[in-house]
This record gives structure tokens, sequence and C-alpha cells, in this order.
């Protein structure tokens, strides 16, 4: 029997809409998102991602639009590669590569890490729980208390503070020791940090092992209850939900 | 009749589970292959003739499936990583941050023995800074993890691939493990996996390190440890003739397919 998976995004959208949860589990086993829809921004985000990680690991980017290539060469992402060159200038690298100059500087002696694995296998295994933190500081083999950072581009959202309580979570499952915080990073923005107490970790686990339950009952059948909200903008299901609610006019202020 | 599963724990009785496993190797090949894969020659440069088999090829769900056959090997930080981390390991002076060890020793390739850095050159002809950096950031994350699963223990971080030519047959056996805690006779192998410790394919992984290790050194290790760095844990694999039985089998099952594709 194949395990129960739970990613950290099947948590947080479960968090927003089961219809959207299963929706984007649908869509990514159909393979239903082309090369061609992959975002602007989700290319930003990778490329914000790997503008700090580069900051960390060596220093300043020369050459936005270069060293990202080069990066993703070297990681054998040569299909994000392919997209980048073909997004050309729509995706204005040069700003993010800017803000990443925020992580200049970071002492070693924190040992700094990116892209680090982190995973609960509960039930013998048969519930697996797995993510990837952007940025982890400190923690039991550097004798510094352990803080956790995820890089975030675009406005802060509700779902982004439950993807660092869910981190939060499992680096202390992992790691045997809470860590002492987690923080969101934004581009251009001050750090958004938050300490890791007790009732930080009660409330993941509740909130992870809701996410358990409701997607065991999902995959046999139950149907989803739909929370109408700011994810119906990029769900895969907006065309045929009956709860689909449209973002707001951002001119509805009567401003024009 | 099966016999009664228990762990060897002297030295001799390891011995003799390596001797056993080394015969019963053979002797299964000789039933599955006949005349088939019989060596008559050196072995090329280039393999070809040759079934080598890997840990990876054991673990695939059907053994005539090879998910990444061995001439797709492709060089990227995610075939690299653990690579530099293992040299970053070894090279690593007491309490200094993996990040800097890992910087250190990708900064003097040029004069790592070639055996042990043997991505050197990619890394330094065909990578821009950029690119190294890429490497840097992910072999510092891998020798981290790898770190904290062994929960910062002092072992002997392997920087060699191991083979091991079956005698009389155009068959190698493939492997690396990551460290262990002796270099010359090691007790303990440590195998760092990306799979959850209750999957079943780990205790093959570990039987196979086992295997190989017991060939060269005649003797096979007490333990064999399964490494998470998701986990920051390790699972035990006590080498058992159990272990050893059920990985035999799987080498010689993987060696027919190649010889008879379906």
């Amino acid at each position: 029997m194949l395990p129960l998976r739970i990613p950290k995004g099947r948590v947080v959208a479960l968090a927003s809409c089961e219809r959207y949860a299963l929706a984007l589990a649908r869509a990514a086993t159909d393979g239903a998102r082309s090369d061609d829809d992959v975002s602007s921004s989700l290319l930003a985000g990778r490329a914000l991602d790997v503008y700090v990680e580069h900051e960390i690991v060596l220093g300043p980017i020369a050459d936005p639009l270069e060293d990202l290539l080069s990066w993703l060469w070297a990681r054998g992402e040569l299909d994000l590669r392919d997209q980048v060159i073909a997004a050309g200038d729509r995706l204005d690298l040069g700003p993010l590569a800017s803000a990443a100059r925020a992580w200049a500087g970071l002492d070693p002696a924190w040992w700094p890490r990116t892209q680090a694995a982190v995973a609960a296998h509960l039930v013998d295994g048969a519930v697996r729980c797995e993510g990837r933190t952007d940025v982890e500081l400190g923690g039991p083999l550097a004798a510094r208390p352990a803080v956790v950072v995820e890089v975030k581009l675009g406005r802060p959202h509700p779902g982004h503070l439950t993807e660092v309580t869910h981190y939060a979570l499992l680096v202390a499952l992992r790691d045997r020791a809470a860590p002492a915080a987690v923080a969101r990073w934004y581009p251009g923005g001050a750090l958004a940090e938050m300490s890791v107490t007790l009732d930080v970790l009660r409330s993941a686990a509740r909130r992870l092992g809701d996410a358990i339950l409701d997607w065991a009952q999902l995959l046999v059948g139950r149907p989803p209850v739909e929370h109408p909200g700011p994810t119906c903008s990029w769900c895969p299901d907006a065309g045929s939900c009956p709860s689909f609610q449209a973002p707001p006019d951002p001119f509805e202020d009567g401003g024009a | 009749m099966a016999e009664p599963s228990s762990v060897p724990t002297s030295r001799g009785e390891r011995a003799s589970l390596a001797a056993r496993a080394g015969h019963d190797l053979l002797a299964r090949l000789d039933d599955v292959l006949g005349d088939r894969l019989r060596r008559a020659a050196k072995r090329p440069r280039d393999g070809a003739g040759w079934v080598d088999v890997s840990g990876h090829d054991l673990s695939v769900p059907r053994a005539d499936d090879r998910s990444t056959p061995t001439d797709d090997f492709v060089m990227s930080t995610a075939t690299v990583a653990g690579a530099v981390g293992r040299f970053a390991l070894r090279e690593r002076a007491d309490g200094e941050p993996v990040g800097v060890a890992v910087a250190r020793v990708l900064g003097a390739l040029s004069d790592a023995d070639q055996d042990a850095a043997w991505f050197a050159d990619w890394c330094t002809e065909e990578l821009d800074r950029s690119g190294r950096a890429a490497v840097a950031a992910a072999a510092t994350t891998w020798a981290t993890g790898a770190l904290g699963a062994v929960g910062g223990r002092r072992l002997v971080w392997s920087t060699r691939r191991e083979s091991y030519d079956v005698p009389g047959r155009a068959v190698r056996l493939r492997t690396s493990w990551d460290a262990a805690d002796h270099a010359a006779r090691p007790e303990v192998l440590v195998v760092m996996s990306a799979r959850a410790p209750s999957d079943p394919a780990a205790a093959l992984v570990a039987g196979f390190n086992a295997l190989v290790d017991g060939m060269h050194r005649r003797q096979v290790p007490a333990r064999v440890r399964i490494g998470s760095a998701s986990t920051a844990s390790t699972t035990a694999f006590p080498i058992t003739w159990e272990l050893l039985d059920a990985t035999i089998d799987r080498v010689v099952e993987v060696v027919r397919c190649r010889v008879e594709p379906s």
C-alpha cells in the first residue's frame, strides 16, 4: 500500500479549501500545467530562492540572468532554465537580486544551509509529511538556537504563516528540539519573525492531524468542503466550482 | 528448512557469513547463468559485455525495470552533492561549520586526490562561479543533513566508490557507502538515503552494502545503518544470514533480467 503523502503545500491548501487541495493534486497528477502555464510569479519565486542561496554561499549576484541560468544548469533544472530564457525581460530579475543582498554577511558560525529536507513519518511510515525549508540557521550541530526562514515573494498571506508553523513542527520532530523561531522574509521587507512556543507547535500539530484525516477521507470519496476565498484566484477548478468567489475589484473604491 | 535468525556477534562468525555469502552468490549465479557471462578477459574500460549491479538496481520494483540505466548518469548538484559533502566531512576540522569545509575543498580541487574528487573536472571546467555556488549549497545541505543523521558522531567519511567483480563472471557489484566507524575493518557502515526508514527497500540497500564489503574484507560488518537527513536519524540493520540471503536472491534476479530481457 502506498503511503499517504502530506507535503507542506497540501497542509496549507487543505487549511484554505478542500476542493482547492484536491484540484491541485489532480492537476499535478494529470500534468495539467504545461510548461507554458508556468507563471512569471512562479519563475520569479524560484529566482529569488536562488539569489538568496547564492548570497549565502558565495556573495552578490554579478549578473541576475546569467547567474540564475548557471545555477539552474548546475542543478539540472533544464526545463525551468528554458522557461526563464523564454520569459526574458518579463521577469525583471534585477530588483530580486538586489533584494537578496539583505542576506549578505551571514556569520558561517550559524551553519547556514538551504533547501534542507525535513520529514515526519507517522504510523510506521504509512503517513509521510515531507518538505524542504528555504533557509536554516543554528541548531544542534551549530550549538546555537535553531531558526527557520521561509523566503516569500509577494505580499504577506495567512498561508505563509501556516507554512512556517508547519515547518516549526517538522523541524522540532526532526531535531528532537523545537527551533527557537521561524520567520518569513519578503524582499524589501523586514523579517517577520515568530517565537516557537508550545502553543505554536500544538496548533501546527492540530492542523497537521486535521489535514491527514481530511485528506484520507477525501481520497476515499468524501465530497470536499468548499471555502471560497483568496485561493479561488488560482484554483484549477475555478471554472466549474459553484462556490467560486471572484477576487475583489481593485478599483471598487471608486478611484477609477 | 529455514535456519533460525541470529545476529553474528564475533568477527569469526561474520567471516563465516562472508564466506557463505560468497559461495552462495557464485552457486546461484551458476544456476541461473550457466555458461553465459563467463569472464574471458579483463574488463574493458567501458564495461561492455559486463553486467553491473548497484544498490539502486535492487530497490526498483521489478528487477528488469532499470529506471536509471548506468549510462544515463548526468553530472548535476543532485549527483555530486553527496560526494562533495563526504569529501568535506572527511577534511573538516573539529567544530568547523560544514559550509566552511565545503568551500575549502571546492576551492582546492586541483590538489585533490582525483579518485575521491571525481567531480573536480566538472566543477572546475564546466561550471562558472554561480554553478559552483549551486554545488556548494547542495553539498553543504547534504553534509549537514548527514552529520545530523549520525548525531554528529566522529566517523570515517568515505570518498571511494566500492566495487566487487564476481570471480569468473563478467558481473560487477558497485556501491558506495557514506561512512564507517573504522577505516580498515568497520563494524558499522552508514548509507544515507532519501527513503523512509520503513521502506522495505532500505533493508536490501543495507544487505547489498554488507555483501560488497564482506566480499572485499572477507568479513561482513555487524550492522549497516540507513541514514535519513530528513528525520535526522539512522535505522540499524543487523547483518544476518537472512538479510544476505534475500540480497543475493535479488542480485541474481537483477543479473538474470539483464541477460534475459523481457
